[in-house]
């Protein structure tokens, strides 16, 4: 049938913009057909197309959960986890590599963004951790050099955060298309009484710059541990006392901002909208409630918190526990967004664009989700770059 | 109330367009059939459609099963805008469904063709830039390499195998997890 017929190189791009997002092999098999199909599918321009064809939103591959064994002396976990069956990086748990690292209270994922996963060692002696930059798809940690004692960045509540060396601004790395083997910086923040400081790795210097910013407060910080959110470059870090810290990426400025008085940041998750607003979610009773901030990028205190929509869980819940509130767990930029939140019966994610809830049964089983502490969620473009030399 | 009338024949009688071939073959088809190809509707919109419009990139053979299609689609997109604009009842929503259904199943049989017509209906498509047929198309093939592997997509569509060893090896070893 058609012995001779040629596919026209021209078209085959068009060709392979049609394969479907959610089975990379696919793609990655294609690419070894010939030089002209293997230059396509590795072209940073293709896989810009390749996900506007697809709606525009980068697939989340996984996510990591951040476990702490109370009865086993507070040891902590991040293992990797598939979020579909045909998820390529099924068998990859965090530290396959960095297992071999040393010992103590095991290994915490703080951060992920721009296909990059960001893990910290919580050891006996502060001193001694270790953070790692982790590309799951390339499988290559970067292990950081450990930052400068003075001043003691484990003082008090301590979070960090990891993001493309461009600030993930739209048209440089792509905002997670490219970002695989491009530089990157890890933006530390430490706390003191009175005072915050901030500490920039960057992965073209090798090396943690001097403190770029100092801060004195009139009243302590002390930030929590769970993931940052990075909104037209700002990065916010939840902090006690219905605080959020807002570091400006480019400006380098430290200030703060307050959540509404009523919301406990233990119980919440920082979101981004699609648009890039900087918003939280929450979960009072069977419902689930998302915020926005109208001015979270301003120069003043007063995010203009607006509650943006009400989600009544037990609709989504048909079956199963209802009398117990759900936990926030954490929050994928992925559409319009996905929220992870636990029950007693399992840990579910809600679609934010559908308002479909759906139980990660296979996770719920394996692991014991009371001892889960957070979720950090992989989103990722997932065909690693080539050496260019190769290729051209 | 008759000039009217001869108006409105007029201008159907207007609205046909004739496209000729590679080999020389005429066509007449409606201006709104014409019109699902962008190229073609830019091509009216400047008024270079008298005596005909030569696509010198389409054989008859061609041509025909474009034609088909594009046939078949536009009597779809008058019957939506028709329907959807000012009509919600159930008894449209029901007639929309089962057009829907018909033109799926047209679909289907459109594509039961060899590779080298379909390969041929692509280049058309993309040439006449009519996005359906164009999405039709490629989709095919996106969808029948599923499961194949470099070897077999190569003998499938007659592809070389231009990468050296050295090359080859090196994306298998990039992207290792999906040969596993």
């Amino acid at each position: 049938m058609g012995g001779e017929a040629v596919l026209p190189d021209d078209l085959i791009e068009q060709i392979l913009l049609r394969f479907p997002p959610n089975d990379p092999a696919r793609l990655l098999w294609a690419a070894l057909v010939c030089k002209h199909w293997c230059h396509l599918v590795f072209d940073a321009g293709f896989r810009r197309r390749f996900l506007e064809a697809h709606g525009g939103a980068l697939p989340m591959l996984g996510f990591l959960c951040n476990i702490t064994e109370h009865d086993k002396n507070e040891v902590f976990t991040a293992s990797f986890v598939p979020t579909s069956s045909s998820c390529p990086l099924r068998d990859r748990f965090v530290p396959t590599t960095l297992e071999l690292w040393p010992h103590g209270r095991g290994w915490r994922a703080l951060n992920s963004r721009h296909g990059r996963v960001l893990l910290h060692t919580l050891l006996y002696e502060d001193m001694h951790n270790i953070m790692v930059v982790w590309d799951p798809i390339t499988d290559e940690p970067v292990e950081l050099p450990k930052m400068p004692r003075e001043p003691n960045p484990y003082y008090w509540g301590w979070n960090t955060a990891v993001l493309c060396a461009t600030g993930g601004s739209h048209g440089g790395c792509g905002n997670g298309v490219d970002c695989h083997r491009t530089p990157f910086i890890v933006v530390f923040v430490g706390t003191m009484p009175r005072r915050v400081f901030v500490r920039v790795y960057s992965s073209e210097a090798g090396a943690w710059s001097e403190i770029t910013t100092s801060w004195s407060f009139a009243h302590d910080y002390c930030l929590m541990g769970k993931p940052s959110a990075l909104a037209r470059n700002m990065l916010y870090f939840l902090s006690s006392g219905s605080m959020i810290l807002k570091y400006g990426v480019t400006t380098r400025k430290l200030s703060e901002i307050h959540l509404p008085a009523a919301v406990n940041p233990l119980n919440v998750a920082l979101t981004v909208s699609e648009d890039g607003g900087l918003g939280f979610a929450e979960v009072v009773g069977s419902r689930l409630y998302l915020s926005s901030s109208r001015n979270a990028g301003g120069p003043d205190e007063d995010a203009g918190w607006t509650q943006s929509r009400v989600i009544e869980l037990n609709r989504l819940f048909s079956i199963g526990v209802r009398s117990t509130t759900p936990k926030v767990l954490g929050f994928a930029a992925v559409g319009a967004g996905v929220i992870f939140l636990r029950r007693k019966d399992g840990v579910f994610t809600v679609d934010l664009e559908s308002e479909w809830a759906m139980k990660l049964d296979e996770f719920s089983v394996k692991f014991n989700i009371n001892k889960i502490d957070n979720i950090v969620p992989f989103v990722s473009f997932y065909t690693p770059n080539l050496n260019r030399h190769v290729y051209r | 109330m008759a000039s009217a009338g001869s108006g409105d024949e007029k201008a159907a009688a207007a609205a046909m367009i004739t496209l000729i071939s590679s080999d020389n073959e005429k066509f007449e088809v409606t201006e709104a059939t014409a019109t699902l190809s962008q190229t073609i509707r830019h091509m009216i919109e400047d008024g270079c459609t008298d005596g005909g419009v030569p696509l010198p990139n389409v054989t008859s053979k061609i041509l025909a099963r474009v034609i088909e299609y594009c046939k078949k689609h536009a009597t779809a997109a008058a019957g939506e805008e028709g329907s959807s604009s000012s009509f919600s009842d159930a008894a449209f929503l029901e007639v929309d469904r089962a057009f829907l259904e018909e033109l799926e199943e047209f679909d289907d049989a459109f594509l039961e063709v060899d590779r080298a017509t379909l390969f041929d209906l692509i280049l058309a498509a993309n040439y006449l830039d009519i996005k359906g047929l164009l999405n039709l198309t490629c989709q095919k093939v996106a969808d029948s390499v599923k499961g194949k592997t470099p070897e077999q997509i190569r003998e499938m569509y007659n592809i070389v195998n231009d990468l050296t060893p050295e090359e080859e090896a090196e994306i298998r070893r990039e992207t290792q997890w999906a040969f596993e």
